[in-house]
């Protein structure tokens, strides 16, 4: 078992899935925090019949400052030295996880990105195919990382990284500020492909088009804010 | 004309005092910009003819028209300001949050020690 690997899994709303996917987790890794977001479902209630760690948010503050919560919960274990950020819906691969994690410890990377559009098994619909290739380019262009899927929420870090992030931006917009850290601090990454799984429950969930316009201008406002 | 040189010359300030960081001194900075924009728009209603002047001078027809063009772009400045102070404010508020979060969950678990 993965005494030193924290998963964290930042959860909205997610009281019909959650428990059989941090059950599933919890086979192969012992520490798992859920960072509970302010849902008004029976989200938290389903998290405590596991063994993972809960933290309740006391005001909703989106998918990155769960993340953030659930990055700074994991780093008060001084044992910790590597870190997940894994989708609460199901669609993430533990697999994956394992597959990741196994090439971070060699050590020549500080964070391992998942990347659907290397792997299989992509029935991703078309218009989130698009708005994904579109924040390709776009943080392609401000953060100089050449990537092939520049928000998906898979990623596997080590200490280093962990202390180094500080996701200010609390809804979606956090996966590139999560990739801007990469390149101002200069750390090592590197692209694996993952199976995302799409099914009708986590597609009715995904981003909408408007969306994508409140993710571009929440990025360009953090730009200019010193 | 004087007046695009002037305006360019407000717009760069502007720029520079609202998107180069917050403390005490721009704030302070901010604090004589509205007052002195209030006050050079009172002008109108104590010597308009003065105003017109200075609008001449500029290469604008009257004062009224001078004060919106100034206006207009102090207020605009003004608004992202306040945006980006409301952000700051939020960050504030996310991190009380985050840390009160954590040291209730703290309180009910402590599995690793």
């Amino acid at each position: 078992m993965n005494k030193n690997t924290w998963i964290i899994i930042p959860v909205y709303n997610e009281g019909s899935v959650i428990r059989v996917v941090v059950e599933e987790a919890l086979k192969s890794f012992e520490n798992i925090v859920c960072v509970n977001d302010g849902s008004t479902d029976n989200t938290a209630e389903e998290i405590k019949k596991t063994k993972a760690h809960l933290v309740n948010h006391v005001i909703n503050l989106g998918q990155g400052g769960a993340l953030q919560t659930g990055i700074e919960y994991a780093l008060l274990d001084p044992r910790a030295k590597y870190f997940v950020t894994f989708d609460a819906d199901g669609q993430h691969k533990l697999d994956d996880v394992l597959r990741m994690q196994k090439l971070l410890e060699k050590g020549d990377h500080d964070i391992i990105l998942g990347s659907r559009f290397l792997g299989e098994g992509n029935n991703i619909p078309a218009l989130k195919r698009a708005i994904l290739k579109a924040a390709i380019l776009f943080t392609t262009f401000t953060t100089g990382l050449k990537l092939t899927d520049t928000h998906n929420g898979l990623r596997v870090f080590n200490r280093n990284f962990a202390e180094a992030l500080n996701i200010r931006l609390r809804g979606m917009s956090h996966a590139s500020e999560v990739l801007s850290r990469i390149s101002i601090g200069k750390f090592k990454y590197t692209e694996v492909p993952v199976t995302i799984e799409y099914t009708e429950y986590s597609k009715a969930k995904g981003q909408s088009i408007l969306n994508l316009i409140n993710i571009l201008f929440d990025l360009f406002i953090d730009s200019i804010r010193k | 004309m004087l007046i695009s040189y002037l305006l360019i010359a407000t717009i760069i300030v502007l720029f520079l005092l609202t998107f180069s960081g917050r403390n005490a001194k721009k704030r302070a900075g901010f604090k004589v910009l509205t007052v002195t924009t209030i006050a050079f728009s009172s002008l109108i209603l104590f010597d308009p003819e003065l105003l017109n002047k200075v609008a001449r001078f500029f290469g604008v027809g009257r004062g009224v028209d001078f004060v919106n063009y100034l206006f207009m772009i102090v207020v605009a400045f003004l608004l992202a300001r306040f945006y980006l102070e409301s952000k700051d404010q939020d960050d504030r508020i996310t991190k009380i949050a985050r840390e009160l979060s954590i040291l209730k969950a703290k309180n009910g678990e402590d599995k690793w020690k």
